[in-house]
């Protein structure tokens, strides 16, 4: 396969731990959730991305994210990366 | 789970060469082998090696029921379909310019087709019905009088499904219409008697029988007469229909391949229809698990499930030991699922879902219930992924999202 170590690691781990990668879904009675979704099923791609926000001065701080993403392999390892990059981010930063 | 072996389930895509075979092509390399040009009249390396060639065309007839003198060597089954397909339409052009086949034909015949249309033919696309057979009268509604040649495959090679040839080829007869049949999938699973079979092209491959990838064959009836126009030019070998030096080692161990298929088709076929029951019968139990192709019409070598809510390219990567194919768009360069499970009227996300399993000869229990195991586990885990599951089980029906495509 032409995936290359660090996709199929993150495929793997995801898999095997999703808690740990923030996959699954806030609590909908929660506040400060952003929700949204991109792609179609008829593509093979479909990715489902929350945020949690808090405020900090005159901005907002990601402080959690989850995840769901229906996908090839890749798609659902690069859902995973970039939830680990939004964490800690401000709105405008992420 | 370290350590062990990659579970092969991908004997529809090919199948290792097996032992007895590949001891057998070792006798025509080497130099202390029969190396011989079989084309060489005027010593015993050439007789020897034109003796190996007519022993092995002898067996592969043997398994059809054909004379050995109407069967033509070619690279493999890709070359056969594009020999027969182009052959006869290019011989008879002057005859008539309409070809019909069907949408989930092989690329190798599809592709031919395409060029052909290039060429001035026309060609009339017959649809598969849900289970993925085309029906004679199907066929016999889309015959016209410049209709030439119908090309057709006896098993597809992603759901198993099988045509009724007989029914096919009288129609065929009855038109004045040649009828090529690609039989890449079918040697050794299921009997083909072309003395009485109103076919009069079919083609074969090795490697889908455990002979050697690179070899292949096609038979081109005797009586009735068929004539074909070569593609390769060079020596005028086969007859004239496929020149270039003819391969020993390839043809011998398409021969012995043949030959044991033959010997061992019924005891291969009962392993193969038990791993299928058994195999049936437990993936079922995943909710949202469909088969793809007609459970009534097919062969249990190939089982094409598709498991609604995960999307089939990482569910093979979720199966990372175990080797089988997905008609999901990603395992090829294109975004479109597989045309043949469209063809069916699968719903696209159903297409990208699906994954073939295909068992053999070396097959063991042990690997099937293994694979099982696996399979309960990472489906379950991809749909703990999966936001389509999740919005399943919030009981929002899919088919009445808005999707925004892309």
């Amino acid at each position: 396969m032409a995936y290359s170590k660090k996709v199929v690691d993150k495929f793997e781990n995801t898999l095997k731990n999703p808690e740990a990668f923030n996959v699954g879904r806030f609590d909908p009675a929660e506040g400060n959730i952003g929700t949204g979704m991109v792609g179609a099923p008829a593509c093979g791609d479909v990715m489902k991305l929350q945020i949690k926000c808090e405020p900090s001065g005159n901005t907002h701080v990601i402080k959690d994210v989850k995840f769901k993403t229906y996908g090839c392999g890749s798609a659902i390892a690069s859902s995973s990366e970039l939830v680990e990059m939004l964490i800690g981010k401000t709105l405008e930063e992420a | 789970m370290t350590n062990k072996p990659t579970i092969y389930l991908d004997y529809a895509s090919t199948t290792p060469v097996d032992p007895r075979v590949a001891s057998k092509m070792m006798q025509y390399l080497t130099p202390d082998g029969e190396f011989g040009n079989p084309a060489s009249r005027s010593h015993r390396y050439g007789w020897k090696a034109d003796d190996a060639v007519e022993e092995a065309r002898s067996h592969v007839a043997n398994l059809v029921n054909c004379d050995p003198r109407e069967i033509v060597w070619t690279s493999g089954a890709t070359e056969a379909d594009n020999l027969a397909v182009k052959g006869v339409a290019r011989f008879y052009k002057s005859k008539g310019n309409h070809i019909i086949t069907s949408k989930i034909e092989h690329k190798a015949v599809l592709d031919p087709c395409r060029q052909l249309e290039r060429e001035g033919f026309e060609v009339t696309y017959l649809e598969p019905d849900e289970g993925g057979t085309i029906h004679p009268k199907q066929v016999k509604e889309a015959i016209k009088k410049n209709t030439i040649l119908v090309s057709l495959m006896h098993i597809n090679n992603e759901l198993g499904t099988l045509n009724d040839l007989n029914a096919i080829g009288e129609i065929t007869r009855e038109a004045g219409a040649f009828f090529h049949v690609d039989a890449a999938q079918s040697t050794g699973k299921v009997e083909i008697d072309l003395s009485t079979l109103p076919v009069d092209l079919m083609s074969f491959s090795a490697h889908k029988t455990y002979g050697p990838k690179g070899i292949g064959a096609l038979f081109v009836r005797r009586k009735p007469r068929v004539r074909i126009e070569a593609l390769i030019h060079g020596g005028g070998h086969e007859r004239g229909m496929r020149s270039g030096t003819l391969a020993p080692h390839q043809i011998a161990g398409m021969g012995e391949a043949f030959r044991i298929a033959k010997e061992e088709m019924k005891d291969d076929h009962a392993k193969v229809k038990a791993f299928h029951k058994k195999f049936l019968d437990e993936a079922m139990k995943i909710e949202h698990a469909y088969v793809n192709g007609d459970l009534n019409n097919k062969v249990p070598n190939i089982l094409n499930i598709s498991f609604n809510f995960v999307e089939g390219e990482s569910l093979i990567m979720g199966l990372k030991d175990i080797a089988v194919s997905s008609g999901s768009a990603c395992t090829s360069a294109s975004l479109e699922p597989s045309y043949v499970l469209r063809a069916l009227g699968r719903k696209d996300e159903l297409a990208h879902s699906s994954i073939r399993f295909s068992f053999g000869r070396f097959t063991n229990n042990e690997e099937i219930e293994n694979t099982l195991s696996i399979l309960h586990n990472v489906v379950d885990r991809l749909r703990e992924l999966s936001p389509l599951w999740e919005m399943h089980l919030d009981g929002i029906d899919l088919d009445t999202v808005k999707w925004d495509t892309h």
